[in-house]
C-alpha cells in the first residue's frame, strides 16, 4: 500500500489526478501504475487500467494466460476504483481489491453498486489509510487542471 | 389518383421509430406524498387564508404545489402533525380556523415537481401543480428529439460502425463489435474501436475507440496526425463504402493556444459514439469519463450483451445518480441521463443523451441571478463538462 501511495504522489508531481496502484501476484509486485490521463489524453487510463496493460505484458513475455494471472492477482490502490475500472477488475475476475479512499463521484461502489450488477468473484475492501489519500485529491483538487479548458462561463 | 403533397412528406421522413430509454425518474410516475387538506366555508375568504396559511404554516418542501384546488385548501404534509393536532396547532399559530369547515381529510399530492407532461397530467389531477416544461427532456421523453436529417445522418454512422463490425480482416475468434466515433461540429469521422480482447482482455471496442481518439491528439508532427485514430486498412474500407462522409478529426491545440475556450477537441468532449453493441459497464463509464455527448448504440434484439453485463438502465442510473457534495472539493458534475434509440430491420439504437439535474441547476443559477437569459440545456452541459475532470 505504501508503494501505492508512492506512485500518487508521483502522478500529483505531474499534474495527473493522484491515484497510485499496484498487483500483487504470488506476492511479487507485477505492475505499478498512476494515473496518466492527462499525460495521454486518454481519459481511460486509469492508475488499475495501467496496471492491467502491464500484467498483459507480463503474461505475453513469460508465456502465461493473462486470464489465469488476473484470478492471482490482488489489487492495492489508493482510490476507490471508478465505475469503469471496477467493472473492468470484476470482469478480469482478480481474486481482491484493497482500496483507500471512498470515491464519491465515480466509485464503482459507492455512487453505483457495480458488483450488484456484475456478482463478482472479487473481495474487495476499503477504507485503508483513507485520509491520506482523500488529502491528496484535496490538494490535486485545489489547484486548476492544467489541461481542461476554461471554462466557458465569465467571472465577474 | 395520388396526393403528391403526401408523397413528398413520407419521402422526407424516415421510417424509423424513435425509442427513448430513460433514467427511472422520468420513466416511473411522481412519487406521491399523503396530505392534509380541509375546505373553505366562503370563496371569499380563500385569499385571506393562503395568505395566513403561508406565513403560520409555510411548507417549504411542496412549493410546486398550488395551495388552492376549488375550495380545498393544502394544510401540510400528514408526517408533520397528527390528525387530531391539526386543529390546535393552526389555533395556536393564530390562524383564523373559523373560515375552515373543519372538515380534515387526508389526500395523496405529488411528492416533488414532474419532470414530464405525462407525469405532470397524472399528478395535477391528484391536486394542482406547477410544471415547467423542459423543452429538451419533453422532446426526449416523446421521441422527437432528432430531425429527420438528424436521423439519416445517425443512421449512416450507425451503418459505418456495422461495417467495421464485419470487416472481413478481422480475426474469426474476435468479437465482433464495431464503434464509430464522430466530431458532430465538422460532422467527420475521429475514431474507430474494434476489439481487441484477444490480445488484452480490457480492450474492449468502446476502451479501443477512446484510445484511438487520444491517438489524435497527442502532440507530434504527423501531418496525417488527424487521421490518427483510423487504422489505414479501416479507413480505406470506410472511404470506399461511404464515399461522402468526411474523416479525421479537428487539430488538436493545447489550452494555450487556443482562441476561443472549449474551441479544440477535449478528450471525446462533444463527440458522438456509435456502437452495434450494448456497451458494458466499463466502457459506459469509459465514455462517460471521455465526456462523450451521445453514445448512440445498435444492438440486435436477440442478441445483446449477456444481461449481467448489459447497461442500458444503469448507464441512465449512473447518469442520473447525482453527486453529493463532494468530499474533495471538485466542482459538482451533472452528468447525462437518458438513452434514445430507435428500430429498424430488428435493430435498436440508443443514445444517453445529457439531462439529469439540468433543471434544477438551470433554475438555481437564475435564481442566483447568474443566468439572464434563459440558456438551453446545451449550455449548460458544456459548463458542466469542462469542469469535469478524468
Amino acid at each position: 500500500m505504501e508503494k501505492a501511495f508512492h506512485y500518487a504522489r508521483e502522478a500529483l508531481e505531474n499534474q495527473e489526478v493522484p491515484v497510485g496502484c499496484i498487483f500483487v501476484y504470488n506476492s511479487e509486485i507485477l505492475a505499478v501504475g498512476r494515473n496518466e490521463v492527462n499525460e495521454t489524453k486518454n481519459a481511460t487510463r486509469h492508475a488499475e487500467l495501467v496496471c492491467v496493460d502491464q500484467v498483459v505484458e507480463y503474461s505475453k513475455a513469460h508465456s502465461l494466460s493473462s486470464s489465469s494471472v488476473f484470478q492471482q492477482v490482488d489489487v492495492f490502490v489508493t482510490v476507490e476504483p471508478c465505475i469503469m475500472c471496477a467493472a473492468a477488475l470484476y470482469q478480469l475476475k482478480v481474486r481482491s481489491v484493497t482500496f483507500g479512499c471512498k470515491n464519491d463521484r465515480f466509485g464503482g461502489s459507492t455512487v453505483l453498486d457495480v458488483a450488484k450488477i456484475l456478482n463478482p468473484t472479487t473481495a474487495i475492501t476499503g477504507g485503508y489509510r483513507a485520509e491520506e489519500a482523500m488529502d491528496l485529491l484535496k490538494q490535486f483538487y485545489k489547484g486548476q487542471n492544467p489541461n481542461a479548458p476554461p471554462s466557458k462561463v465569465k467571472k465577474k | 389518383m395520388s396526393n403528391p403533397k403526401r408523397l413528398k412528406l413520407d419521402d422526407s421522413v424516415p421510417t424509423q421509430t424513435m425509442v427513448s430509454v430513460l433514467s427511472d425518474d422520468l420513466v416511473e410516475d411522481t412519487p406521491l406524498i399523503d396530505v392534509y387538506v380541509d375546505s373553505i366555508e366562503d370563496p371569499k375568504n380563500i385569499s385571506k387564508a393562503i395568505i395566513q396559511l403561508n406565513s403560520c404554516l409555510p411548507i417549504l418542501e411542496l412549493t410546486h404545489l398550488k395551495r388552492i384546488k376549488g375550495r380545498n385548501i393544502l394544510l401540510c404534509p400528514i408526517n408533520k402533525i397528527c390528525l387530531g393536532d391539526v386543529q390546535s396547532f393552526l389555533e395556536a399559530n393564530k390562524f383564523d380556523t373559523s373560515i375552515l369547515k373543519n372538515d380534515i381529510r387526508i389526500i395523496s399530492v405529488a411528492k416533488i415537481p414532474p419532470k414530464t407532461r405525462r407525469q405532470y397530467e397524472k399528478v395535477n389531477k391528484h391536486w394542482p401543480c406547477n410544471f415547467h416544461s423542459d423543452k429538451y427532456v419533453e422532446k426526449l421523453a416523446t421521441n422527437t428529439l432528432f430531425s429527420s436529417d438528424e436521423l439519416i445522418k445517425h443512421i449512416q454512422f450507425m451503418r459505418m460502425a456495422i461495417a467495421v463490425a464485419n470487416r472481413k480482416e478481422i480475426d474469426g475468434n474476435e468479437k465482433n463489435i464495431g464503434v464509430v466515433v464522430v466530431d458532430p461540429k465538422i460532422n467527420s469521422v475521429v475514431s474507430v474501436g474494434y476489439s481487441e480482447e484477444l490480445i488484452n482482455p480490457s480492450m474492449h471496442a468502446g476502451m479501443v475507440a477512446i484510445r484511438n481518439v487520444a491517438k489524435t491528439q497527442l502532440n507530434s508532427s504527423d501531418s496525417e496526425q488527424n487521421l490518427a485514430g483510423l487504422p489505414k486498412d479501416i479507413l480505406l474500407l470506410l472511404r470506399n463504402s461511404f464515399s461522402d462522409v468526411s474523416f479525421g478529426a479537428r487539430p488538436f491545440k493545447c489550452k494555450t493556444d487556443l482562441e476561443e475556450p472549449c474551441d479544440g477537441p477535449y478528450l471525446c468532449t462533444g463527440y458522438y459514439v456509435y456502437i452495434t453493441h450494448e456497451p458494458c459497464i466499463m466502457c459506459a463509464m469509459a465514455f462517460i469519463h471521455s465526456r462523450t455527448r451521445f453514445s448512440p448504440r445498435i444492438e440486435r434484439v436477440d442478441c445483446g450483451a449477456p444481461p449481467g453485463e448489459r447497461f442500458l438502465v444503469f448507464q441512465a442510473r449512473i447518469y442520473g445518480a447525482r453527486a453529493s457534495d463532494l468530499q474533495f472539493q471538485s466542482p459538482r458534475v451533472t452528468t447525462p441521463a437518458g438513452i434514445v434509440g430507435f428500430r429498424q430491420d430488428g435493430y435498436i439504437l440508443h443514445l444517453p443523451v445529457d439531462h439529469s439535474g439540468l433543471r434544477a441547476r438551470h433554475l438555481a443559477l437564475k435564481r442566483k441571478g447568474r443566468l439572464r437569459v434563459s440558456f438551453g440545456v446545451k449550455w449548460i452541459l458544456s459548463r458542466d463538462f469542462c469542469k469535469l475532470r478524468c
